[in-house]
Formats: C-alpha cells, structure tokens, sequence
C-alpha cells in the first residue's frame, strides 16, 4: 500500500452518488456538509483550527444526482499528542510508608512503563496515580473513515425517506460514494453503500462508471462524461446560453412577475436558481406557441411558463409579451428536434387548458360567485372563506379613514366593494389551476366584466406584498384591503395558537405581519396595532392579543434592521413604543441618523446621567415656583422652549425633536455642575428630580436611550458578538 | 413512432410481465387512484414481497368536464406498478419501459422532479418525483412511507403512468377524444358519452339526501362487516364510501367545514381494514416470505 507522503498536504473527495435530490434542498444541503466537514476535521486533528476554513479550503458541488465537497489542505496524520491515563486512587496505590502497592505495580506493567513514571494527580474522585503516554497521531485515512459516516448522517433535510428494505434514511436513495483522499480510497460506507474511487457520468449521455485518479481529477472527469459538477459554472452556461437565445430570436428575457422595473431585462434569479439544481448538462432550448394565445391575460401566459414549465418567457424590445419561450433542458443535444417539440406540445396543452378556463370562468360574472366562497375552506378550524370576507370586510371599513388621514386617496366605497368580491376567484378554475394568481385572477375578470378600473386594481392587488422583493400595492384600495386580510388571518392563527417558532411557520404568518407592516412604513400610514388587532380578534370572538404583539414587535424590528438600521437604533425605538409600525419606523430612523450628528453622543450621556441620578427616586410633582438656582431656571425654561419646538415638529418629525432635546445639553451641562440634585431639602430635591423625569419623558417619545450602545462601549462588542 | 392507446398499455404490461410483475386487472368498484387497488394498499403493507402491474380506471368526479375540454376527464386510466421491496436499479426499470412504447430517453430530455404524495383517506404518504419528458409530466414515482397509518417497512415503489397523456404527447394528438384507441376507433368513439353522462350525473344531477345516506350506509356496513372480520369487503366499502364523497365534493354538497370529518371518516374505515389485514396476514405466517425463499433457493 502506497504511503500519503508525510508533510505534504492531502487532499480528501466526498462524493453521495443519489437519485434526484430536490432542487429546493440542494444549496442547504452542501452548506450544512461543507461546515460539518470543516469543524470535524479541525476537531479531529486533521487541519490547524488557525489556516483552515470553510471558504479557503472546502469547495462543494453538486448536481442532481450527487452532493460532493473536496477538501484541501489536510494534514495526513494527526499531529502526535500525549494523552494522561488516570489509574487507582493515590491511597491504593502507596502505602502508608510511600511504597507502591500491588495496584500501582499493576497498573504500571498494565500501561507499559516503570514504576518511577507514575505521577499523582488531582481527580474529582481524589487524588490518583497517572501516566503521561506519547500517542502517534493516526492516519488521515483512519480518522476520515471513523468521522465522515456519522457526519453524513446527521445532516438534516427538510424531508428525508427510507427505501427498499428500509434500514437506511436519506434524502433520496444512495447508489455510490466517492471518498478519496489524494488517491486512496477512504474504507467507509454511507447509507449502506462502500466507499470507491468510481463516480458516474450523465444517465443518457455519460458512462455509468468513471474511475479517479484523485480529488483533483473530478471536475474533469465528470464534464468528460456530460456533468457539470460546478454550480456557478453551470449557472453561467445557462445564463450566458438563454442571453443568447434571445438576441438570435431578436428579443429580451422578461421581468418576472410584480418584479421591481430596475430589474428589467435581467435573468429571472428564483428561475435560474432552480432550473441550475435542475440539471447536470444544461441545454437551451427556444420554442414557439401559436400567437393566438397572446389574447390571454400575459399574467397567465407567463404564470404558466414560469410556474409550471419553468420556462424562461421573451419579450420584445417595446416589452411586449412574445409568442416565444425558452426551457433548460438536461441533456446533450436536441439533433431530433424532439425536445423543442415536445415542450412547445406541452405548452399548447396548458394554455388551451387556460384559455377553456377563462372562457368557461367568465360564464358567471365575478360578482355572481359570493355563494361558492361557502365551501372554499379557510382552514378547517376558521371556517370557510364566506365568513372570512364578511370578518375583513368590516376591518376594512374601520382601518381606512387612517389611509385617508395619511393623505392617500381612498375610495370607501371602491373598498367595500373590493372587500366583499376580492375573494370570488377562489372559486374559479383558473386559480384552482394557478393558485399563485390569486387575486390578480380576480382583478382580471373584474376588468372583463367592465368593473370599475379602480375596483379591478384594487381586487387585482391585494395579495401585495407576496414576497419581500415585492412592492406594496400602488392602489390604496388594494393596500387597505391587504392590509385586512392579513389582520384577519393573523388573528385567526393566533387565536389557533400556530404561531410560528423557528423554521415552522406553516401558514407563512411571518411574511403576512411583515406585509403588514411594510404596508404600513410605506404608505405612510399610523395606526394602532393594539386597536386594530382587538378588532381583527373580536371578529373570531377571542383573545391573544399579546402574543400577537409581539409578534409585530419582532418583524419591525427584523425589517428595520434589514433597512439595514444600527440594532440598537431598532430596539430603542420599539422599547419606547412598537404600537404604531409606521410611526415606530420614523422613530428608528430618526435615531439612527441622528448617530451621526455631532450633538449625538452628549445626548447619550445626558439619557445616561439622568436616569442614573432617577434610579429608584420616588415619583414627585413639580413646581417652577420651587426652582431656587439660576442654572436650574435656564435648564426648566429651554426646555419648555423645547417642548413647544417638539410639538411644533409634530410626530413626524422625530428627527427634529432629537435635535431640540440634544440643543438642552449645554443647560443640562451647566445644571449638572451648579446644581445639587440631592438637596438636603426634601421640596428642593424632589421638584429637581420631577424636572429631570419630565427631560426623559422627552427622550421616551422618540426611543429608549438605555438600548443605544456607544461604540467604546464594552457592551457594544459583547452584543455584537452574540448577534453573530 | 406513433402508438394507438391499447398498445401503449398491452406495451407497459408486457413490459412488467418481463420483470417478474404479477398482471392484474383492474378492480371493479370506483376509485380515485390505483393506489387505492387492494393489490397495492393492502400488499405494500408488512414484510412480504410484491410486484404488481394494471391498469386502474381512475374516477375524479370534479375533474369532469362534459367531454369539452381536450385534456381533463372524470375517468381516466393510470397504468399502476407496484414493486416492494423498491428494488435498487428501479429508476433504471422504469427508464426501460419507456422503451417498450417507443421512447428513446436518448433523444428526450428526461428528468425526475420532486413531488411528493400524501392520501389523507389512506393514511398513506410517499415521497417521490413526477417523471418529466420534455417537459410534460408523464409519470408519478413514489416510494410508499406510510399506508393505513403505519409505517412501512420494507419500502415499495409505486410508479403510476398517465396513459391518456403519454399517447396523446406521442401522436401528437390536440384533444385526448381524438387520440386513437385502437385501429379504427378513438378514444373519443369509445368515451365521450360517458364523460358527458357522468359529468352530468357529478355536478347536476346525484341525489344529495341519496348520496349522503348512501355515504352513511356504506360507513356502518364496512364497521359492521370489519367488526365481524370480513377484511376485504370491508374494504370495498371503504373505496364506496371514497366514491360516494368525491360525487358528494363534485356536485358541492359538502362545506369547507365538514370537509375534513367526511376525510376523516373514510380514513378510519380505511386505516381500520389496513391493520385488520396486517393482522390477518401475520396469523397466517405471512405465507409469500416463504415462497420467495423457495424462490431464492433458500430452505
């Protein structure tokens, strides 16, 4: 057997040779196995834990058909090490004259060395006799062997399975593993199956069997035999292959869906994303559809090839829809043309499946469709969704004059109107067949029934924001009606108790409240949470209210610091009041811009200082006429002055109050220096302190400042590093 | 090559038959899938061995469309497959009996997508892909996790071939009722009539009151035929009971509401006849372990 060379650094190939893993699982998949295999082989001495990293040395591929990471720089033994062997108590082992007795004999000769080389330690049993022994660091190819196999087995996955005679889990069935470390084999299993140096090339274009050499043979071998193991490498193929299948058609990739128009004429990400976990051997593929399916709504006609095609739609340099697509397909080539066929077969079916839908959908008028809601459920336990509209129907009627008051242009009428029909296209089968069309589906055929635009929009755009690339809803109908419905279904699980803990968040209720909110920031709309939420509850006839508090609480303060907005800003803002997103949202900013203006840090330290010299003062009234010491006067007079600037300001100016209570800190200054807060005098101290508390109800109204972390501040890093 | 509909599926079951597959008929009591077929939910459970392959008349009252819409039927035909233990090489299988209706997987772009498949009435889940060819969904492929509630052990394979669509994508036919059935008639001469009957009988015209106390009627018969030890027809009248509530769901006679009590109740029948026949099956010393001994030359 050939010796890995000591001193040089080894090279290891872990290679799951499965049947198709889900595209969704994939990414994760190779980050848990990349980090599992960097910190063990740390642990087991077989990288230095200080030039050993998961990015430098750990690279992952990954194809359907296999996950795979290749590993540099590892030692090829264990670093040698001395390990202390405990043995009898040193009360067995010596006499009481300090002879060895039998046990200490024994345990010598046990052990291998004489009797002097005994040493006594401390135990938590006692004192005891030990032996220092040098151990040789074993093998690479040893330890790999011992730690991989668990490794493997306890990565997680958001759904696993067992097969054939069912002792083995994983992801999908595994057929092959590769272990290699430089060009041995590493004498493991997975799942059942012996580790070998054979991988496997493409199903229909590659051999089955692809010996190698080494780790550093793999990508070759396998792109020899039609894979691309390489994920970026594959995802520029396809990138690259669609941009140029649209400019041979003359044409553009589309935007998806609701996408931001910045983004326009850019490779659909989610698409690429997905289709790149799709393949080994990517293929594009141009294909046509008959220009009469143009007369289709283009939110279809894309729903269709997007979603379920997973095609790649083209539009035209004005951005008009095409009757064109493009699809990746896994394979070599298509010399037949049977593939382009096949697919354009496939699309046709669908889009005739479509256009039947639409055309029998628009037999019943949208408005016509109230009785079916009945028997579209909810949820089991919430009712149908009849009873659903008729509960956010009522909330929308209650939360709009805010909108109104926000200066947004809302129609009470068009949203009552909206509230009762947005939930019709339930019952149609075009969203039974595209249920990610909800709502657009609606608003679509209320424009075909020759509804009002304004109703149709405000129908059309209720479900926005979906996602959090998603804009909130231009139309203000839309947005107050969104707004209800997330209300409703969030007082629903509530009151269910499915709140979501962790990655479980089945009913995706932290994208409603975040919806919620951004509705709220957005539109620039105050409210009270507390209110509107009692009222969404009261719909159900119940309580948890509380927990669905703080619930909000916690998705403005993840979307504030995704702004991104300093931590500590966030929670200073919602510690002093988290009721009003919108409001809270102003105040965060505002916190967080003051940062940098030069009167920040004295406002800091004044917060500090005053609540310091508050701590467990009792509560007291106050009085100007007790004010006695000339600084104590100008300090009560700024401040009045201040107050008046506060309210003049208003509450949307957060900002501006920040800078007239950072103004009282040369009076504060001169307060603290000329004035004894702790008078002997008891009337003298407490009105004192009374016009200090007043100070830091001002500081209240904008954030609580005891949250704002200095940079200096040892608590800063402390915090930092536990976020982390 | 172009293929009538007959042979596509005289193709799958000669095919199966060459891989040691048992060829069974389709049974003779509604149901909405070939899983539910006693020779797949009941044989996937316990330890003895399996292979099955038929065609399953499936019947989805709700997806009746009146014979007017090319592509969606209240009955179509699953070509079904059951194969316990999941041998090693079954993608490999199936890949091959692709060939046996002429499809060269070399020219198409195949691929298995993830789709995983779960039966509230069976208590049964899998986990699996659809089968893409361009693009087109051809086949589901599931490997059996759970049936009747329990969990299963070994594992079988299920794969279920869309025949209506693979014949269809084949010929390139534009509508599934002009699809060719055999030399001289199309599906459509063979079916129309019947889809246009029953997709009236589904959303217009079954008695409500009838099919709820029909519904009620099979409920008691099963418990009662089950309690007695009748395992098997017991289970018929759990898939009538399946039958009566997909009429019931179709011709919208049932609320959101009571939705999942109806789920329920099938399912319990269901679960009850898959424990019974466990039971039954280990009382008789589950008899095709031995016989697949033998088979493998063990004593």
């Amino acid at each position: 057997m050939k010796r890995v060379a000591e001193g040089r650094a080894a090279v290891f190939l872990l290679e799951i040779g499965t049947e198709e893993i889900p595209a969704r699982m994939i990414p994760g998949a190779l980050q848990d196995l990349a980090s599992a295999v960097h910190d063990q082989a740390v642990a087991a001495g077989l990288a230095p834990a200080d030039r050993f990293t998961r990015e430098g040395n750990i690279e992952t591929f990954a194809t359907p058909r296999r996950l795979a990471v290749r590993v540099t720089g590892l030692r090829s033994r264990q670093a040698d090490g001395a390990v202390e062997v405990t043995g009898p108590p040193a009360r067995a082992a010596y006499d009481a004259e300090g002879r060895p007795t039998k046990a200490a004999v024994g345990f010598a000769r046990a052990q291998g060395v004489a009797l002097e080389d005994l040493r006594r330690i401390a135990t938590p049993r006692g004192e005891c006799v030990a032996v220092l022994r040098q151990v040789g660091g074993r093998p690479a190819r040893e330890v790999l062997a011992e730690v991989i196999p668990p490794l493997v087995a306890s990565l997680t996955f958001p759904k696993t399975m067992r097969w054939g005679s069912g002792e083995h889990r994983f992801v999908r069935p595994v057929h092959s593993v590769v272990a290699l470390l430089d060009g041995e084999v590493v004498d493991l299993a997975l799942a059942g199956v012996r580790a070998g140096r054979d991988t496997f090339g493409h199903r229909f274009a590659g051999k089955p069997r692809v010996p190698l050499q080494d780790p550093g043979a793999y990508l070759e071998a396998l792109r020899a035999n039609h894979v691309l193991a390489d994920i970026g490498e594959r995802r520029r193929v396809i990138a690259e292959g669609l941009r140029s299948a649209a400019r041979a058609a003359g044409a553009r990739l589309a935007t998806p869906l609701g996408a931001a128009p910045r983004d326009a004429g850019d490779i659909d990400a989610d698409l690429l994303e997905e289709v790149t976990h799709l393949v080994e051997w990517p293929l594009v593929i141009a294909g046509e559809f008959e220009a009469p399916f143009l007369d289709l709504p283009r939110e279809i006609l894309v729903t269709a090839m997007r979603h379920h095609q997973k095609y790649f739609a083209l539009v035209d340099r004005s951005g008009g829809l095409l009757n064109r697509f493009l699809a990746v397909a896994n394979c070599e080539s298509d010399r037949a043309g049977a593939i382009r066929k096949g697919n354009e077969w496939v699309l046709r079916a669908r889009l005739a499946d479509a256009r039947f839908f639409w055309e029998d959908d628009r037999r019943t008028p949208l408005g016509g469709r109230v009785a079916g809601l009945e028997r579209v459920a909810f949820h089991e336990k919430l009712g149908s969704y009849a009873a659903k509209v008729r509960r956010q129907a009522r909330l929308a009627e209650a939360i709009h004059p805010a909108f109104a008051a926000a200066g947004e242009a809302v129609d009470a009428q068009v949203v009552a109107r909206a509230a009762a029909l947005c939930k019709n296209d339930l019952t149609t089968l075009m969203v039974k067949e595209f249920p990610e069309l909800e709502g657009i589906v609606g608003g679509l055929y209320a424009r075909a029934d020759g509804l009002p635009e304004r109703l149709a929009d405000a129908i059309y755009g209720h479900y926005l924001p979906r996602g959090t690339d998603d804009p909130v809803p231009a139309s203000a109908e839309a947005a107050v009606l969104g707004l209800a419905d997330r209300l409703d279904t969030q007082a629903g699980f509530f009151l269910l108790g499915v709140v979501p803990t962790g990655s479980r968040d089945p009913y995706a209720l932290r994208r409603s409240v975040q919806g919620a909110c951004r509705i709220l920031i957005e539109k620039g709309v105050s409210l009270s949470l507390p209110r509107c939420l009692d009222l969404a509850l009261e719909g159900y006839g119940g309580g948890a209210r509380a927990a669905l508090l703080d619930f909000y609480r916690a998705r403005q303060q993840h979307l504030g610091e995704s702004v991104p907005l300093r931590p500590d800003s966030v929670q200073a803002a919602l510690a002093a009041s988290a009721d009003d997103p919108h409001d809270a949202r102003l105040r965060m900013a505002a916190l967080d811009a003051m940062r940098s203006e030069p009167g920040f840090e004295a406002l800091v330290l004044a917060h500090k200082r005053i609540k310091n010299i508050l701590q467990g003062q009792p509560e007291g009234t106050f009085d100007p006429k007790r004010l006695v010491e000339g600084a104590e006067k100008d300090l009560h007079r700024a401040l009045e002055e201040t107050h008046r600037g506060i309210e003049a300001a208003g509450r949307r100016d957060p900002l501006g109050s920040l800078r007239a209570i950072a103004r009282l800190a040369p009076f504060l200054d001169r307060f603290f220096a000329e004035v004894m807060v702790m008078a002997e005098d008891r009337s003298l101290r407490e009105n004192r302190l009374a016009l200090l508390r007043s100070i830091a109800g001002l500081f209240l109204r904008v954030g609580d400042f005891s949250e704002i972390i200095l940079a200096g501040d040892p608590a800063a890093t402390a915090r930092e590093r536990r976020k982390g | 090559m172009p293929i009538n509909f007959q042979q596509l599926i005289l193709g799958l079951q000669e095919f199966w038959a060459r891989q040691g597959a048992m060829i069974q008929q389709p049974y003779d009591v509604e149901m909405g899938a070939g899983t539910m077929h006693p020779d797949t939910f009941l044989r996937v459970l316990g330890p003895e061995p399996w292979r099955a392959a038929y065609c399953a008349p499936s019947r989805r009252p709700v997806d009746g469309r009146y014979g007017q819409n090319p592509f969606r039927l209240y009955r179509h035909y699953q070509f079904q497959v059951v194969l316990k233990p999941s041998p090693d090489d079954v993608q490999d299988l199936y890949l091959g009996s692709l060939r046996a209706f002429g499809i060269d997987p070399q020219e198409h772009d195949i691929r298995f997508e993830e789709d995983n498949w779960e039966s509230p009435t069976l208590g049964a889940a899998g986990v699996g892909w659809q089968v893409l060819m361009d693009g087109m969904e051809i086949s589901q492929f599931t490997y059996f996790q759970q049936a009747g509630g329990l969990e299963l052990n070994p594992i079988s394979a299920e794969i279920t071939y869309g025949s209506e669509r693979i014949a269809m994508f084949l010929s390139g036919a534009a509508s599934v009722y002009d699809l060719a059935w055999s030399q001289g008639l199309t599906y459509g001469d063979v079916r129309l009539e019947e889809e246009v009957e029953f997709s009236k009988h589904n959303f217009e015209a079954a008695d409500i009151e009838r099919q709820q106390r029909l519904f009620h009627e099979y409920e008691a018969e099963g418990h009662r035929l089950l309690a007695g030890g009748l395992v098997l027809p017991a289970y018929d009248y759990a898939l009538r009971c399946s039958h009566t509530f997909n009429v019931l769901e179709a011709r919208g006679a049932i609320s959101a509401t009571e939705r999942t009590g109806f789920i329920q109740r099938v399912r319990r029948l269901a679960v009850g006849c898959a424990k019974e026949h466990l039971k039954r099956r280990e009382t008789l010393g589950f008899p095709l372990l031995d016989k697949a001994g033998r088979s493998r030359g063990e004593p």
